[in-house]
């Protein structure tokens, strides 16, 4: 155990060295080739980028065109690299991207660690809600869920409307975090969820979208506006300047208005931005507001009720599992005839496809056919009881079939009946043999359990990412989350291979 | 008592049985002779329907089968029931106990109860000498002692007839006397008894009729004393100059 937490360390260490390497001169490369990587995530980022299946290199949108003009006036050209959002800040400091530029706020977590331009966007946030909702607005929305049931908002995880809804909603909602905006406007949608809080961009693009016109709508106030920013390394202070100058420009000669019109994203408030003064203002006060660091004790309790989901998920799903699974193997042995092909591709189709494919599909997309959508957890349970199913499926069919045929003659010749043959002889020995396999692939769904965090399920790998990326303290919380994998596995392992000697010592064959 | 009728079986081109007919009696011993690869155990296989037949019958005591009969039919079921099988490698169920291996079959097929089937089996382990092993696994016991309970096991099921599939070829040499004692006991009790051997002088020592099997067929039957000092066929004589012993010398103590 030991072990695996100081590579980490190393790993860690190394990745921090590299950093720090690549200082201050993300500038004078750049002049020298004539590009610079940037990050930002194209995955449900509409409006800001838009891919463009013809040019994939040239996507649209208004960030994407924003930044075209920029690269124009500093000579250079800005080359996008996907990442995931939420991840887009560590790429950046690891130095594999030298900005990022995706709708990223003001905020001191990173305004304290990076170095912020000059806005280049004033947002506001509005809600979504289903259609048919009697909400009027934010306020009417979070005194509804205080008097009556209280409701879930979907929020895209670490951005500005988590922080707003957090601190506004506080005790009156319980706040369900995505990874992508749209999957958070899906499950508004599909009645999983009850409102989703977004930035208004992506609100209005997607409202106006064929899956969500009607369905969706989005109340009329606007509120929580903040700043659009660059950041870079803050060693990086050249490069900052240089933007600054590029943003000053593109204001002055009226190019970033005619930029967010055609997307119809100008609104009264923009004009802040030539505001030097409540800019500045803003600029110096967040880079110089202190985030709060609380011991890392006081983050225990959160790891661990992750830690019991991601039990909770393993020991609801498994049995499920097994079940099945035995089920589609007796099946596939002893079944009819004309069911056998068919267990053989449910078996083949779960297997050949991903698991996080799957988890989506029940989640999203099996709502849209059944009408109603499934709540995360139970989502969750039934998706890793079918893929692991398949798994099952095959370590019983190779039990069952290490049974020697004798066995079922035994049981025939006494009278009992195929099925009761199956059920006191054949499955019996069938399980003790397929034990250990069983606990090696009850510890990999152990493991597997973090996929559903994709479905917004809060386990342990999601509270991890959560909290690392909502305080930047990454190691810390990489080497909690680890410990309490292991705590949790080890033991098991230990079992498996337990009981492997014991059987082994018991058939001397 | 047990009556195969004109029981024939091919495996793809290869025809085993040929049309065999052969009857047990109620408290008689018939034993069944013939090379290895000779089809002795897919005949026995064929009487309590493991292996399906191309024609001919089966009856044990007013319950028949026929060739054709589907796998799941109740009559086929019943007839099992009635007709016990003792198995070349016994086919002990390795997870259960000794009496559990009794026990299982009459709660599940006789619908006993639980007390009584134990009782009726802690009776049978006391006959066979076994009552101290009631609780081990059968992987703990010698192989005459897992014979013992797969005989055990089967006459649980109260059947009318038993079938031994090669009784000896798992066993001691020394134990072949005892065997031949045990079934000449169960005899005793009324059973009939079909016993497939390629051993001549086990055969000799436990049956009372002899039914000598030769290319697919039977060649020579009657008494076990008669056919040995009086063989009639050339399949009976050269299995006699294999087996090492004269028609007419007595078996080796
Ligand atoms: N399931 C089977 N499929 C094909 N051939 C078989 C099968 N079972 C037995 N045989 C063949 O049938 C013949 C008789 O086998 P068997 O009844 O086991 O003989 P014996 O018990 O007299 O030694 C052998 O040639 C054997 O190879
Ligand atoms: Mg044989």
């Amino acid at each position: 155990m030991t072990i695996r937490i100081s590579f980490l360390l190393v790993l860690c260490l190394g990745l921090s060295v590299r950093a720090q390497e690549s200082g201050g001169e993300a500038l004078s490369k750049a002049r020298a080739t004539g590009v610079i990587r940037f990050g930002a995530d194209m995955e449900g980022g509409a409006p800001y980028f838009i891919p463009n299946p013809k040019d994939p290199a040239n996507p649209g949108g208004f960030e994407a065109d924003f930044l075209k003009a920029l690269g124009g006036k500093l000579g250079i050209k800005p080359e996008l690299r996907q990442g995931q959002w939420d991840q887009l800040p560590r790429l950046m400091a690891k130095g594999d991207v030298d900005f990022i530029c995706n709708g990223f706020e003001l905020k001191p977590l990173y305004a304290s660690r990076y170095r912020a331009t000059r806005p280049y966007f004033r947002y506001r946030l509005a809600l979504m809600v289903p259609g048919n909702s009697p909400a009027t607005s934010w306020d009417d929305f979070l005194q509804r869920s205080s008097t009556g049931r209280k409701m879930s908002v979907g929020v895209l995880v670490n951005s500005a409307a988590d922080t707003y809804a957090t601190e506004t909603g506080a005790g009156k909602i319980e706040i369900v975090r995505f990874d992508g905006a749209t999957d958070a406007m899906m499950a508004t949608r599909n009645g999983q969820i009850d409102a989703t809080l977004q930035d208004e961009p992506a609100a209005t693009y997607y409202a106006a979208q064929p899956g969500f016109t009607g369905r969706l709508k989005i109340t009329p106030d606007r509120f929580g506006p903040g700043w659009y920013v660059i950041y870079v390394r803050k060693e990086d202070a050249a490069l900052a300047e240089a933007i600054d100058q590029g943003i000053a420009a593109l204001l002055a000669d009226g190019t970033l208005q005619r930029i967010y019109e055609n997307y119809g994203l100008w609104h009264e408030d923009q004009a802040l931005l030539s505001d030097d003064q409540v800019w500045r203002a803003d600029l110096a006060a967040t880079t110089a507001a202190t985030t709060a660091r609380p011991p890392l004790r006081d983050y225990i309790p959160m790891l661990l009720k992750a830690a019991a989901m991601t039990v909770f998920l393993s020991v609801t799903s498994m049995p499920l599992a097994m079940a099945i699974g035995l089920s589609v193997a007796v099946g596939r042995l002893y079944g009819p005839k004309l069911l056998r092909p068919l267990l053989v591709v449910y078996v083949e189709f779960l297997r050949g496809t991903p698991l996080m494919l799957q988890l989506f599909f029940i989640f999203y997309i099996v709502p849209e056919i059944l009408g109603f959508g499934l709540p995360a957890v139970v989502a969750a349970i039934l998706g890793l009881a079918i893929n692991y199913s398949a798994y099952e499926a095959e370590i019983y069919r190779a039990g069952l079939q290490a049974i020697p045929d004798g066995q079922m003659e035994a049981g025939l010749a006494l009278g009992m009946t195929r099925r009761q043959t199956l059920r006191h002889i054949i499955i019996p020995q069938a399980t003790r043999i397929v034990i250990p396999p069983v606990t090696n692939d009850f510890i990999a769904l152990f493991k597997d359990t973090s996929v559903c965090s994709v479905i917004t399920v809060v386990e342990l790998t999601k509270q991890y990412s959560i909290l690392a990326n909502s305080t930047l303290r990454v190691i810390e919380f990489a080497i909690m989350a680890s410990v309490l994998y292991l705590m949790m596995s080890w033991p098991l392992s230990k079992f498996a291979a337990w009981y492997e000697r014991k059987l082994e010592a018991e058939e001397p064959r | 008592m047990i009556r195969a009728i004109d029981i024939r079986k091919s495996f793809g081109t290869l025809e085993v049985l040929k049309g065999v007919s052969l009857a047990v009696d109620a408290g008689s011993i018939v034993a069944m002779i013939g090379p290895s690869g000779s089809g002795k155990t897919t005949f026995l296989r064929c009487l309590n329907g493991l292996e399906s037949f191309g024609a001919g019958s089966v009856e044990v005591d007013s319950i028949s089968i026929a060739a054709g009969t589907p796998d799941f039919s109740e009559s086929l079921r019943l007839l099992r029931v009635k007709l016990g099988m003792v198995f070349q490698q016994f086919q002990l169920f390795p997870h259960l106990s000794v009496l559990e291996n009794i026990v299982l079959a009459p709660v599940r097929v006789l619908g006993k109860s639980r007390e009584e089937a134990v009782e009726n089996a802690q009776e049978l382990l006391r006959r066979m000498g076994l009552d101290s092993k009631a609780g081990v696994r059968p992987r703990e016991l010698s192989g005459g002692q897992q014979q013992r309970v797969a005989i055990a096991r089967a006459l649980a099921m109260k059947p009318s007839g038993l079938l031994f599939d090669e009784p000896t070829s798992a066993l001691d040499p020394r134990m072949t006397v005892e065997v031949a004692s045990l079934i000449r006991e169960l005899s005793g009790h009324g059973l009939a008894i079909l016993v497939v051997t390629h051993d001549m002088n086990f055969a000799r020592r436990a049956s009372d009729r002899l039914a000598v099997f030769h290319q697919g067929l039977i060649v020579e039957e009657g008494p076990t004393a008669q056919v040995f000092d009086n063989p009639q066929s050339d399949a009976l004589r050269e299995l006699f100059a294999h087996a090492d012993i004269g028609a007419s010398g007595s078996p080796p103590g």
